[in-house]
């Protein structure tokens, strides 16, 4: 039992291999590499495809650059562009429709082989044609559909093509992973552990149905609760999405790992108050996050270039980092930084938003571009910003804010305080635990009190000096200990006696 | 004997609480000989479906607007509305005609259009006045109305030959209103009709469920959301709960419902209003019946049908108002509190609690065995 293959599932990284590795995708291969680095080749990679509904192992020839290096993406063809004249893109319409059923009838059939081979002929004749003569092609078709009715389901299919064919998604790298080859027979796993967004597709129902079949031990590194807790401040579709996951998930558990004290309470409480099976409380075990990432110092030449650039001036800004969405609470500290402008004018430093563009966070960026209240520049707002880069304006800012309304954990607090700059946050209970006591909570109710200690840190010198030994009080966690502490954790329940008992409805 | 009895709604198609008892009131006094009239006074908007004979004595459309209009109630506002319509002179030439040895009324909401003819009226006034209560109506009106339903209903307690409750709490609420000479108010609790526990009707739904079922009285609504919760999760995947009855509307409606839209609509199965046959299939094959009664008063005639299926119960505390002595029977979960209940629910649900409860023991819940004080005493009256 104990040799049977353990699964990592890195579905989230493969899925979103296209974004920079922060938040969930860094904990996904952290959890990689430490389940590598400890159990050798019985850790064993994979994705799980829904329309095959089975987990497969990642090839090692591509792993590395699928995984880590953001890439095999798709490529999208050449294609035509339009011919000279009207009548000639009709030419070339009526031949790739005299082409298209020619193939059709060269591979005709419902199996595999057949449909794989027709699709790719028909788009590859697809893009002899130009868009805009798809458009002529697809209009004609569509007025043929009134009279042959029967042609709408054809002309849905092509669209489908065409947009396979367009982006090059006809064949991908899906298709190199997702071979009979590579499908994990279930028999052959011990274990299974999942640290990515396991709501996103139907992962959970499998790992589940694995559980009560083949015995699998299920396991999840848990992030938050944000979609049910803070159900108003979550993307819409995670809203929808995450309840009936994290369902399934509370009911076929053998062992769940938090990345907070704050987020292992959380989902202590939401289990028991909803009737979900008991979770034991041993049985759910925080592993902190790691924090090293942010560490290490570029060039001086680069250093300088990315101020200048920036139109910074190292010492006199404030940072805030974080995904722009509504949990985050950026309206909040714009409003604070207009009042601090208002009552301090000439005083204040500007503030730096640093974070990629999430949702419903439209209107409030434009009402900042466009508040005439506002000192031009007193609000920055950078969405394109490298590690390095940012670890440069963690090293060269005044202090950092993060008001948060809710979180799992506060990354963004960790990395502040690791380069031993002052961090104030709202007193949302992940931010305090992670702050360590080194951070500087203070309510979201307390307008006052965050406009007096904004001020003071950016002009009282001997505040400043009290809030940077207050800083320095921090001390970091690396991502290795939490690799540590994860496999630990991992195998003192392997070792523990056989726990849980398997409720079901059947 | 002849009884005239009067209500607020059709009982041709039986199928909220009131319905169910008045239709069993009818069915066990006729059974025991008597000549029982019931003359429903409705609204045929809020009841469409009243038989042809039901419908001879329905509020005039006319009419229908003034009795739906927000500011008023439907049932405490009733005789005052229609106190100027013709309809009333109608049924009280119905009720000389058929000179009752007694007149009935189902909810005290009507009574004070037939008050002064039960008085004076030559050929009315020896009929016994008898008081059938569902509740105790002042006590679940909102406070805004709580005066005057309370002046009308302490009326017709206070003038009564015969007052039933459905629970000794009540009793004891109506013999404090009544003078220490009068007879004490009688008990007839709810029931039900007992099942064919024989008959194996297909399955109305795939995989294990848990039922719970109710009109689309509000406070069903407000039981179902303190006891249940918005996330079902004490129920196993591939498992649901089964809302059958009107408050299925209450529940879809709500903002706590669409909220987790996804989820419910995996493990929840709103049935809405099903026929007899329907629930009867679904009781028969549901997992655990529930009853997530937090307010209200009375008794409940869904917990005696829950008793009489033999089934695992998870119910709230109020729901055994009036059936106290359930508590003590195998298969019977109360309670007190709404995590106490999701808790019980799942392990029913997963079969960790269960049910040997007899049809011997459950008998007395029967409308027979229920009713049966009240239907022996109606010549008593006399």
């Amino acid at each position: 039992m104990t040799e049977k293959t353990i699964l990592i599932d890195l579905t989230t990284s493969y899925a979103f291999r296209h974004w920079k590795p922060m938040g969930i995708l860094r904990v996904e291969h952290e959890v990689w590499r430490g389940f590598q680095a400890h159990f050798g080749a019985r850790a064993c990679g994979v994705i799980y495809d829904g329309a095959r509904d089975g987990f497969y192992r990642i090839p090692q020839e591509i792993f590395d650059e699928l995984i880590f290096r953001n890439g095999c993406h798709p490529v999208a063809p050449e294609r035509a562009v339009s011919a000279r004249s009207r009548w000639r893109s009709w030419m070339r319409i009526g031949r790739f429709l005299w082409r298209a059923q020619r193939s059709r009838k060269r591979f005709r059939g419902a199996h595999e082989a057949a449909r794989s081979s027709r699709e790719e002929a028909i788009a590859g004749e697809l893009l002899h044609l130009s868009v805009q003569e798809y458009g002529l092609m697809r209009r004609a078709l569509v007025a043929l559909e009134r009279v042959f009715p029967a042609l709408a389901v054809r002309i849905q299919q092509l669209d489908a093509l065409h947009h396979r064919a367009h982006y090059g998604l006809l064949r991908t790298v899906h298709e190199d992973i997702c071979t009979p080859a590579n499908r994990i027979d279930p028999r052959e796993v011990g274990d299974y552990v999942s640290a990515g967004g396991f709501w996103s597709d139907d992962r959970y129902r499998c790992a589940y149905r694995m559980r009560t079949e083949h015995g699998w031990r299920v396991r999840y590194y848990i992030h938050d609760l944000i979609p049910v807790l803070w159900g108003h401040l979550a993307e819409p579709t995670t809203r929808k999405t995450y309840p009936p996951a994290l369902h399934w998930m509370l009911w076929g558990v053998d062992q769940v790992w938090t990345n907070s004290e704050t987020t292992r309470c959380d989902l202590l409480a939401h289990a028991q108050a909803h009737g979900y099976p008991a979770l034991d409380p041993e049985k759910v075990e925080p592993i902190l996050l790691g924090a090293d990432a942010a560490l290490g110092a570029s060039e001086a030449a680069i250093r300088a270039g990315i101020f200048v650039h920036r139109q910074l001036e190292p010492g006199r800004f404030v940072l805030m980092v974080g995904t722009q969405e509504p949990r985050k609470n950026y309206d909040f500290v714009y409003r604070l930084w207009r009042a601090l402008n208002e009552r301090h004018p000439g005083e204040v430093m500007p503030l730096v938003w640093v974070g990629q563009p999430g949702w419903l966070i439209g209107p409030l960026l434009e009402m900042v571009r466009n508040d005439t209240g506002l000192p031009h520049g007193a609000i920055r707002i950078f969405a394109d910003v490298e590690d390095a880069e940012l670890a440069e304006l963690y090293r060269a800012c005044r202090f950092t804010i993060y008001a948060s309304h809710y979180e799992g954990w506060g990354l963004p607090v960790v990395e502040a305080l690791s380069h031993g700059k002052p961090c104030l946050t709202s007193d949302a209970p992940a931010l305090i635990e992670a702050g360590g006591g080194a951070s500087e909570p203070i309510g979201l109710f307390e307008g006052e009190r965050w406009l007096a200690r904004c001020h003071g840190l950016m002009t009282d010198e001997a505040a400043y000096a009290g809030a940077l030994a207050r800083a320095a009080r921090f001390r970091a966690r690396g991502w290795g200990a939490f690799r540590e502490d994860l496999t630990s954790s991992f195998e003192a329940l392997d070792s523990a006696t056989k726990f849980q008992v398997r409720e079901d409805a059947a | 004997m002849k009884i005239a009895a009067f209500g607020h709604y059709p009982i041709h198609r039986p199928l909220h609480g009131g319905q169910r008892r008045v239709a069993a009131i009818a069915s066990e006094a006729r059974a025991a000989g008597h000549v029982f009239r019931y003359v429903p006074v409705y609204s045929t908007r809020g009841y469409p479906d009243g038989s042809p004979d039901e419908r001879k004595t329905a509020v005039p459309e006319a009419r229908l607007d003034q009795l739906h209009d927000p500011q008023r109630r439907e049932d405490l506002h009733l005789a005052q509305m229609l106190s100027d319509d013709p309809l009333v002179e109608r049924l009280l030439d119905d009720l000389r005609r058929f000179a009752p040895d007694a007149v009935q009324f189902e909810h005290p909401w009507l009574y004070p259009l037939f008050a002064e003819a039960l008085e004076h009226d030559p050929a009315l006034r020896q009929a016994k006045l008898i008081y059938s209560a569902h509740n105790v109506e002042a006590k679940l009106i909102d406070p805004r109305w709580r005066a005057e339903a309370l002046r009308l209903e302490r009326d017709l307690v206070a003038r009564a030959d015969l007052v039933i409750a459905v629970s000794a709490a009540d009793a004891q609420v109506f013999d404090g209103w009544r003078a220490p000479k009068q007879r004490p108010c009688i008990i007839a609790s709810n029931g039900c009709w007992p099942p064919d526990l024989a008959a194996v009707p297909p399955a109305p739904l795939d995989g294990p469920f848990a039922l719970v079922a109710g009109s689309a009285h509000p406070p069903n609504a407000t039981g179902y959301w303190e006891s249940f919760g918005e996330i079902a999760g004490f129920l196993p995947p591939g498992s649901r709960l089964a809302i059958a009855g009107g408050m299925s509307h209450l529940i879809t409606a709500d903002d706590r419902f669409q909220r987790y839209q996804r989820m419910n609509a995996e493990f929840i199965a709103m049935l809405g209003t099903v026929e007899e046959d329907v629930l009867s299939a679904l009781l028969h094959h549901a997992r655990v019946i529930c009853l997530p009664i937090t307010e209200g008063g009375g008794t409940n005639l869904k917990t005696a049908e829950a008793l009489m299926w033999g089934k695992p119960i998870v119910a709230m505390r109020p729901a055994l108002r009036g059936f106290e002595e359930a508590e003590a029977m195998s298969g019977v979960y109360v309670a007190d509190d709404p995590v106490q209940f999701r808790t019980l629910l799942r392990e029913a649900m997963t079969g960790a609690l269960g049910s040997l409860r007899s049809v011997a023991e459950t008998a007395r819940y029967g409308w027979s065995a229920q009713l049966a004080p009240l239907i022996t005493r109606y010549e008593s009256v006399l």
